[in-house]
């Protein structure tokens, strides 16, 4: 469930939305994005050199239309929407996303 | 596909040297206020030296990355593929001849970055392109720089639909810079940081080993600004060559105008970048556990920055209203020692400003509420009366065995003007 939804300022003319989420993000929110030939699900885990870090992770469709930011284990994601006709399309389809997780 | 993890950080001295060339991180707004700082003395004529600079170290890195490769097109497409891992944007040079041609590109770095910054500008913007594009053409064919010319004939940030460049042969119509020389480093000392819950050495690791992610276009979109990779030099050589040419014009005067401007892109450089690290996923999932205290911050910033490229940067104290780093091998320092011999004045200009903005944020910025980071915050964060001021106390380009930045809380009168200072000088 999302908790709360804060407009960030972004500098590159995109909207930004900050997601507050009910429940810490986990990876069952890579199971929306799957299909690797619309997106690109990129992970980073550093706790080999931080045992105490989160695994980051970025996700975009191959189309560019978003991006989503966040780590594992945080309340928190952020997604960034290109500006453009599809821009309220693709808001609405993450945050129905965001909504359904637990 | 070319990648500079392949390369590997130098974790001694916090360097990632590419080609022969140091390369470190910055974004789309140093990029473009830096830029323009220079542009907007008119009647300096900048436009050779921003070419001309960039032609120099694109000449000097691909003459070397490219020895071992004879065919052609596939000198082609490692080029293609470093522009790309810069950040710079797409350009396709296959229709490119040892006469030269035209590269056209709807994705170039500066354009876009200077339309997202300042708006539509008035005449082409993608200097650092056109520049490489020179130094390309001529380490494709084993030309000489001298006998290249490269011109931008359109730009996206003129609202143009794409950017076109020019390449010719020719007497260059950039300015042809004398050799860099080769200088050593200096050890870094072991000096005593003090005490905090960062596992610095850990966390510059980290950041120097994730994945800046180059989109389709391209570009580098993270923290909330277009990063880029690219050459040391050449930000010191438009910034010194730039101070020369300003102490020409004017004097000693020249140099402080010219250090005035370069710490304002120190603090464009802090509050967007760094602003945007520390506001950002990746920080909290890096960072959190071991941020207890503002002074945490400081060290696990500074620890980020050693991750950029930019030189050793070392906490030596620390207080709620004041900050002094000391910074081995700062990229400033060791490219005025290439280009120019030893300095008789400080030339730490982006780590002044940079350090006094971290500073800014942590302490005066509450950085750690995840303010929005808009103009409006950074006027009153840099331009208010109640400000970290950064000065050299040392400097390595002078002969010092370090850069030293003394970053100090002052404040001014309502109305009074703070300025910031280069600190050291002859």
């Amino acid at each position: 469930m999302i908790k709360a939804a804060e407009m960030v300022h972004d500098c590159l003319h995109r909207e930004r939305y900050r997601y507050t989420l009910d429940s810490p993000v986990d990876d069952g929110l890579f199971a929306h994005y799957a299909d690797a030939d619309a997106f690109q699900v990129a992970v980073y885990d550093a706790r080999h050199l931080l045992p105490q870090a989160r695994i980051t992770f970025r996700i975009e469709p191959r189309d560019g239309s978003f991006l989503i930011n966040g780590a594992l284990g945080l309340d928190y994601v952020t997604v960034t929407y290109l500006r453009g006709g599809r821009m309220e399309a693709a808001r609405a389809t993450q945050e129905a996303i965001l909504a359904r997780l637990r | 596909m070319f990648d500079f993890a392949e390369f590997g950080y130098d974790f001694a001295t916090n360097r990632l040297v590419v080609g022969g060339e140091p390369m470190v991180l910055h974004c789309h707004h140093y990029n473009v206020f830096l830029q323009r700082s220079i542009q907007d003395a008119e009647y300096i004529d900048s436009a050779p030296i921003l070419v001309g600079a960039a032609a120099e170290v694109v000449f000097a890195q691909l003459t070397n990355l490219l020895s071992q490769t004879p065919d052609i097109a596939a000198r082609k497409a490692t080029v293609e593929a470093l522009y790309r891992a810069c950040g710079l944007g797409l350009i396709d040079l296959s229709a490119l001849t040892d006469r030269g041609g035209e590269v056209s590109t709807c994705s170039t770095h500066y354009s876009i970055g200077w339309k997202e910054k300042f708006g539509i500008s008035r005449a082409p913007v993608a200097f650092f392109s056109t520049g490489f594009l020179a130094g390309a053409l001529a380490a494709i064919y084993r030309l000489p720089p001298s006998d290249v010319q490269a011109r931008q004939t359109a730009c996206c940030s003129m609202g143009a639909d794409a950017d076109v460049f020019e390449l010719g042969r020719g007497p260059a119509d950039f300015t042809i810079f004398a050799p860099r020389r080769d200088t050593p480093l200096v050890a870094v000392g072991n000096d005593v940081e003090p005490a905090t819950s960062v596992d610095r050495a850990a966390v510059t690791r980290a950041v120097a080993e994730m994945p800046l992610p180059v989109n389709d276009e391209g570009l580098i979109p993270v923290f909330g600004v277009y990063a880029t990779r690219l050459h040391a030099d050449y930000y010191n050589r438009i910034s010194f060559a730039f101070e020369r040419e300003m102490t020409e014009a004017a004097g000693r005067q020249g140099v402080e105008i010219a250090a005035d401007l370069f710490i304002e892109a120190g603090h464009i450089c802090a509050f967007n970048t760094l602003g945007g690290i520390m506001c950002s996923p990746e920080w909290d999932a890096l960072m959190s556990p071991m941020l207890k205290t503002r002074e945490d911050w400081v060290h696990g910033i500074v620890a980020w920055w050693n991750a950029c490229g930019y030189g050793a940067g070392k906490v030596v104290d620390l207080s709620p209203t004041s900050l002094t780093v000391r910074l081995y091998n700062d990229y400033e320092s060791v490219g005025y020692e290439r280009m120019y011999g030893t300095a008789d004045h400080g030339v730490g200009y982006l780590v002044t400003g940079g350090f006094a903005g971290v500073m800014n944020l942590i302490y005066l910025g509450d950085i750690h509420t995840k303010p929005a980071l808009t103009p409006a915050f950074y006027d009153r964060l840099f331009k208010g009366g109640r400000a970290f001021k950064g000065r050299m106390t040392t400097c390595q380009a002078m002969g010092d065995p370090y850069t030293e930045i003394r970053a100090e809380l002052v404040e001014t009168a309502p109305g009074g003007h703070r300025l910031e200072g280069a600190g050291v000088s002859a």
